[in-house]
C-alpha cells in the first residue's frame, strides 16, 4: 500500500533528515548572542529564512512532482514521506527564523499561512493513514467500478422484475430505483447523506433514506399475494432491493471516505499557492524597506 | 402540465414492449439527478439537463447551462416539440406523439441502449472533483488577493508621488503592514507609521542621513569614509542601531561590532599608533588599563599650565602637587571627624549625580575642619586665607605690625576649644625682644613665620612649595598649583553607584575592595585598580562567577564632548 508505510518509509529516513535539519537550524539560532537578540534580520535570521523559503518552494514542487507518476526520480511514497517530514520541520525552522516575533504584518501573515498549510497537511496525513484500510474493507477488495456495475445490474434487474408485477409495484420500484441518489454535492458526499426519493401509489416523491420504504413496501405485499407465481416474483424483487440497499451503503461510505481523503487538498493546495505569494511579498517587502 | 410518457422497451427487437407512465408538473424536468421527473442516465446527460414546458398549444424543451439537445444532427439549446419531432439527450430519443385524451402532450422515449454500468457511474457526482470545488480557482483568487493587499496597493500608495504616508487610521492597507516589528517607543512617538522617514528609497538600506535628520548633534566615532573603515562592516548607523526588534532595542551590543576594527588596530591607520588590539574582556584579550594624568609645567614667566597625558596604569604616578596620605587618614581613630568617629571615604568623596564621578574635594569643605591655617598661637582665631599665598604673607605682616605696635590689641578672646592636629605646638611663641621699631620687628617676624608656614608646618603640610631663597618674603615661596584628577578614564564609563553594593562588603569596605587607599602613603599613588580587579568579577562571557560585560558597558562609541561637532574621537597624547 502507498499509505501504510508513509511514516516508516525506509526506516523513517526522512524523519532523521528532518531532525538533522532542525538540529542544524537550532544550532544556527543559538549562536545569537545576548548582545543581539534573535530576529529575522540577523545573519542567523537571514540564513534560517533562506533555508525555510527554499524548503517551502521545494516542498511545493514536491507536491507537484509526487503527482506525476510518470517520472522515474524516486518513488511516490518516498517523496510523500519527505514532504511530510520536511514540511513539519518548516514549522520549527520558520518559528526560529521569526524568533517568535509576531505582529499585524505581511511577515506574520506568511507564517500563519504556512501553519495553515502544514496543519491541513497533518489532516491529510491523518486521512491517508487511516482511511485506506477502511476504504478497502468497505469495497471488500473490489473497486468502486465494480460496486457501480453491480448497482447497475441490480437496477436493471429490479426494473425488469417490477414490470412483471402490478402497475403500482412497478411504479414504486422504478421510482425508487430512478430516484436513488448516490453522492451529490460536497456535503452530501462527505456526510454520505442519502437524498434518495420515492413515489408510492403515484404520490409526490418523498425522501427515501436507505431504500427502506421500497423494501418494506414490497415485503408487506408478499403475505397478501394471491398467486404463488406472484410471491416468487416479489421475493426475487425483495432480494434485489435488499442487495441494492447493501451496495448503496457501501457506495456512499466509499464516496465519503474518498471525499475526506481529497477535501483537505482543496484547502492545502490553494493555501500553498497563497503561501508562495505571501512568501514573495514577505521577502520583497523586507528589502523594499531594508 | 400532464404528459404521457410512453417508453419503448427493447425497441426494434421482436419482443418490443411499451410502458406508459404519467408525468405531472410544470415544467417537466429531465436530467440524470434523482430529483428529475424524467431521469435519463449516461455520459451526455447532466444532473439537471432540460425542462419541458407548455406555452399555449406548443410544447417546447429548453436546456440548462451548458447542456445541449441534438435535433436533426445539430446541437441546440432549445427546440419546439411539434408532433413527430424528435430530440436526443445523451443518446436517449424523445419523440412527441399524439396525446390521448386527458393529456397535454405525449412523448415516446427510447433509451440509449449503449448506456452501460460505466456511463451509469458517470451519471452520479461521486467524487469531489465533480462538484463545484476547485483548487485552481481559489488558488488564483488567493494569490491575487495576497499580492494585491500585501504588495500592490501599499506599493502604489508609496510610489504615487504623494510624500505623505497614508494615515493608517483612514486607510487600512498601507505600507505599515510591511513592518517587521514595533519601533522603539521614542521613535514610534516621533515617527509613528511614517516608514519613509527612515526608509527613504525602496531596496536601499536606511541611510545615515535619515538618522541625522533628527540626530543632528551626535558625533561620530570615526568619520564616515575614513580610510580605516574600508572593508569594515561598521559603516552605518544601522550597523549598531537596529529597529523593529522585540523587545524593542536600539543598540546592538555585540562586541564583534567593536573588535571587527579593534582586534587588529595596526591594520586600521597609523594615526593612532598606541592603540592596542582588543578581542574581548578578560586578562588576555583586553590590554592593561591606561589612564589620563594631569601634569603641570612651568613656563619661563613662572606661569603654570596643566596638560593631560596618557600613561600605563602600572607604574603611573600622580603629580597633583598635593600631599595626602590616605593610609593615615583611614587608620582608625588616629584621625577622627568632628564627632570623634574614624574617618571614612565618604567624608571627602561624595558621589556626583552621574553615579560615576565624585564631587571635587575642597580644602574648605573637607580639610579645614582639622587643618586650620593659624599662624600665631597667641591669636588662634586669626587664620590665613587659603589659596592666596601673597595675601597670607600680607595678613601676617599686618598682624605683626599691629602686635608690635600695641601688643595688647591683638589678644583675641578665646572663642572655642579648637581641634588641632596632634603633635602640633600651640604654645604661643615668646615675644622676642624687639629692639628695633615695631615695623622692623614685624617684618622680621613675618619672614620667620612665613618661612615656618611654607617650609615646616602650615602650607607645606599639604602643598609642594618652591623656595627660591630670596630675601623678599613675598616672592620667595611658590606654592605649586594643585589639580586632582577628576577623571582618570575620561573615555570610559563606570557606575560607582551600583558597585557600592557588593557581596559581604558595604561602605568603606566596598570602596576598598577596588581602591587600596589604606595602603597608600603618598598622594602620588594611583588608586585606580587594574584590569585584573575588574576581571575578578567580569568577563565578556556568562559564567558562574562572572557577570558579563560587553565593550559598550565601559566604552562609549560616540565620543562625548563634541556636542555639535562631527570630529572623531580625539585621543589625548600619550606620555613618552
Amino acid at each position: 500500500m502507498l499509505y501504510e508505510n508513509l511514516l516508516r518509509y525506509r526506516s523513517a529516513r526522512y524523519f532523521w533528515w528532518a531532525l538533522l535539519l532542525i538540529a542544524v537550524c537550532v544550532g544556527i539560532f543559538v549562536t545569537h548572542g545576548r548582545a543581539e537578540p534573535p530576529n529575522g534580520g540577523t545573519w542567523q535570521g537571514y540564513t534560517l529564512g533562506t533555508i525555510g523559503a527554499l524548503l517551502i518552494v521545494w516542498l511545493t514542487w514536491l507536491g507537484i512532482r509526487k503527482r506525476s507518476y510518470s517520472s522515474t526520480a524516486g518513488t511516490v511514497r518516498g517523496w510523500t514521506s519527505a514532504h511530510v517530514y520536511l514540511g513539519t520541520a518548516c514549522l520549527i525552522i520558520a518559528s526560529l527564523h521569526s524568533a517568535m516575533q509576531f505582529g499585524w504584518n505581511v511577515h506574520t501573515f506568511a507564517y500563519i499561512l504556512m501553519c495553515l498549510v502544514i496543519f491541513s497537511g497533518f489532516f491529510g496525513l491523518y486521512v491517508y493513514i487511516n482511511h485506506p484500510r477502511t476504504l478497502s474493507d468497505n469495497r471488500l477488495g473490489g473497486s468502486r467500478e465494480s460496486l457501480f456495475g453491480e448497482l447497475y445490474d441490480l437496477n436493471e434487474r429490479g426494473l425488469e422484475l417490477g414490470r412483471r408485477c402490478s402497475s403500482d409495484i412497478e411504479k414504486a420500484v422504478s421510482s425508487s430505483i430512478e430516484r436513488t441518489a448516490v453522492g451529490g454535492g460536497v456535503y452530501a458526499q462527505l456526510s454520505a447523506r442519502d437524498a434518495s426519493l420515492i413515489s408510492i401509489d403515484g404520490g409526490k416523491p418523498v425522501p427515501h433514506p436507505d431504500q427502506q420504504m421500497a423494501i418494506d413496501y414490497v415485503a408487506n405485499l408478499i403475505p397478501r399475494a394471491e398467486k404463488a407465481q406472484e410471491v416468487v416474483a416479489l421475493e426475487e424483487l425483495l432480494s434485489v432491493l435488499c442487495r441494492r440497499q447493501t451496495i448503496l451503503r457501501r457506495l456512499r461510505t466509499d464516496i465519503a471516505l474518498q471525499g475526506w481523503m481529497q477535501i483537505w487538498l482543496y484547502v492545502h493546495v490553494p493555501l500553498t499557492i497563497a503561501l508562495i505569494g505571501a512568501l514573495f511579498v514577505h521577502i520583497i517587502t523586507t528589502f523594499f524597506y531594508w | 402540465m400532464e404528459v404521457l410518457l410512453r417508453e419503448r422497451l427493447r425497441a426494434g427487437s421482436q419482443n418490443e414492449e411499451f410502458q406508459d407512465r404519467e408525468l405531472s408538473g410544470d415544467p417537466i424536468t429531465v436530467g440524470s439527478a434523482q430529483n428529475q421527473m424524467l431521469q435519463l442516465l449516461g455520459a451526455g446527460v447532466l444532473g439537471q439537463h432540460a425542462a419541458i414546458r407548455k406555452s399555449g398549444s406548443d410544447v417546447g424543451i429548453t436546456t440548462k447551462g451548458r447542456a445541449r439537445l441534438r435535433v436533426d444532427g445539430k446541437d441546440v439549446k432549445s427546440a419546439r416539440l411539434a408532433e413527430g419531432v424528435s430530440v436526443e439527450i445523451g443518446g436517449h430519443r424523445l419523440t412527441r406523439i399524439p396525446a390521448p385524451a386527458g393529456f397535454d402532450a405525449a412523448l415516446e422515449l427510447v433509451r440509449n441502449p449503449d448506456v452501460d454500468s460505466a456511463s451509469f457511474e458517470r451519471a452520479y457526482q461521486a467524487s469531489l472533483s465533480d462538484t463545484w470545488l476547485s483548487k485552481r480557482v481559489p488558488s488564483w483568487i488567493l494569490l491575487a488577493l495576497v499580492l494585491a493587499i500585501g504588495l500592490a496597493i501599499p506599493l502604489w500608495l508609496v510610489t504615487d508621488g504623494n510624500d505623505a504616508t497614508p494615515d493608517p487610521e483612514s486607510s487600512f492597507i498601507t505600507d505599515a503592514i510591511w513592518t517587521s516589528g514595533p519601533l522603539h517607543a521614542i521613535h514610534n512617538q516621533a515617527i509613528g507609521n511614517n516608514c519613509q522617514a527612515c526608509h527613504t528609497e525602496l531596496f536601499k538600506r536606511v541611510p545615515d542621513e535619515a538618522c541625522e535628520a533628527c540626530h543632528k548633534t551626535v558625533a561620530d566615532h570615526v568619520l564616515p569614509g575614513h580610510a580605516s573603515l574600508v572593508g569594515k562592516p561598521v559603516d552605518r548607523c544601522a550597523t549598531c542601531h537596529k529597529e523593529h526588534n522585540e523587545p524593542t532595542l536600539l543598540v546592538i551590543t555585540a562586541d564583534t561590532l567593536c573588535t571587527d576594527c579593534h582586534a587588529e588596530p595596526a591594520t586600521l591607520t597609523d594615526k593612532i599608533p598606541h592603540m592596542q588590539p582588543v578581542t574581548g574582556f578578560d586578562d588576555t584579550n583586553h590590554p592593561a588599563f591606561e589612564i589620563a594624568l594631569e601634569r603641570s609645567t612651568k613656563d619661563d614667566d613662572g606661569m603654570f599650565s596643566w596638560s593631560t597625558t596618557e600613561a600605563k596604569l602600572e607604574g603611573a604616578v600622580e603629580s597633583s602637587n598635593l600631599k595626602f596620605p590616605h593610609d593615615l587618614h583611614l587608620a582608625g581613630k588616629k584621625v577622627t571627624t568632628a564627632s570623634g568617629d574614624a574617618m571614612v571615604c565618604a567624608d571627602c568623596h561624595t558621589l556626583a549625580g552621574d553615579g560615576e564621578h565624585f564631587k571635587p574635594v575642597a580644602m574648605e569643605a573637607h580639610c579645614r575642619d582639622c587643618h586650620e591655617l593659624t599662624f600665631d598661637a597667641a591669636s588662634p582665631a586669626r587664620q590665613l586665607p587659603h589659596g592666596q599665598p601673597y595675601e597670607a604673607v600680607a595678613i601676617m605682616e599686618a598682624h605683626f605690625i599691629r602686635y608690635y605696635a600695641n601688643p595688647s590689641s591683638v589678644v583675641v578672646p578665646k572663642q572655642r576649644e579648637r581641634r588641632r592636629r596632634p603633635n602640633q605646638a600651640h604654645t604661643p611663641r615668646p615675644v622676642s625682644e624687639c629692639s628695633q621699631g615695631a615695623t622692623q620687628c614685624a617684618i622680621a617676624r613675618t619672614a620667620s613665620e612665613a618661612e615656618q608656614q611654607f617650609t615646616e608646618r602650615g602650607c607645606v603640610t599639604c602643598h609642594e612649595v618652591e623656595d627660591n631663597g630670596g630675601r623678599d618674603v613675598y616672592t620667595r615661596f611658590t606654592v605649586l598649583p594643585v589639580r586632582l584628577s577628576h577623571d582618570f578614564m575620561p573615555t570610559a564609563k563606570f557606575d560607582h553607584h551600583s558597585h557600592l553594593t557588593q557581596k559581604d562588603a558595604t561602605g568603606d569596605e566596598a570602596c576598598l575592595t577596588c581602591h587600596a587607599a589604606t595602603a597608600s602613603e603618598k598622594s602620588s599613588d594611583i588608586l585606580i585598580p587594574g584590569l585584573d580587579n575588574c576581571t575578578a568579577c567580569h568577563t565578556d562571557e556568562h559564567g558562574e562567577q562572572s557577570v558579563p560585560l560587553d565593550c559598550i558597558a565601559c566604552h562609549a562609541y560616540h565620543p562625548l564632548g563634541h556636542p555639535l561637532g562631527k570630529q572623531p574621537l580625539d585621543f589625548v597624547e600619550r606620555s613618552q
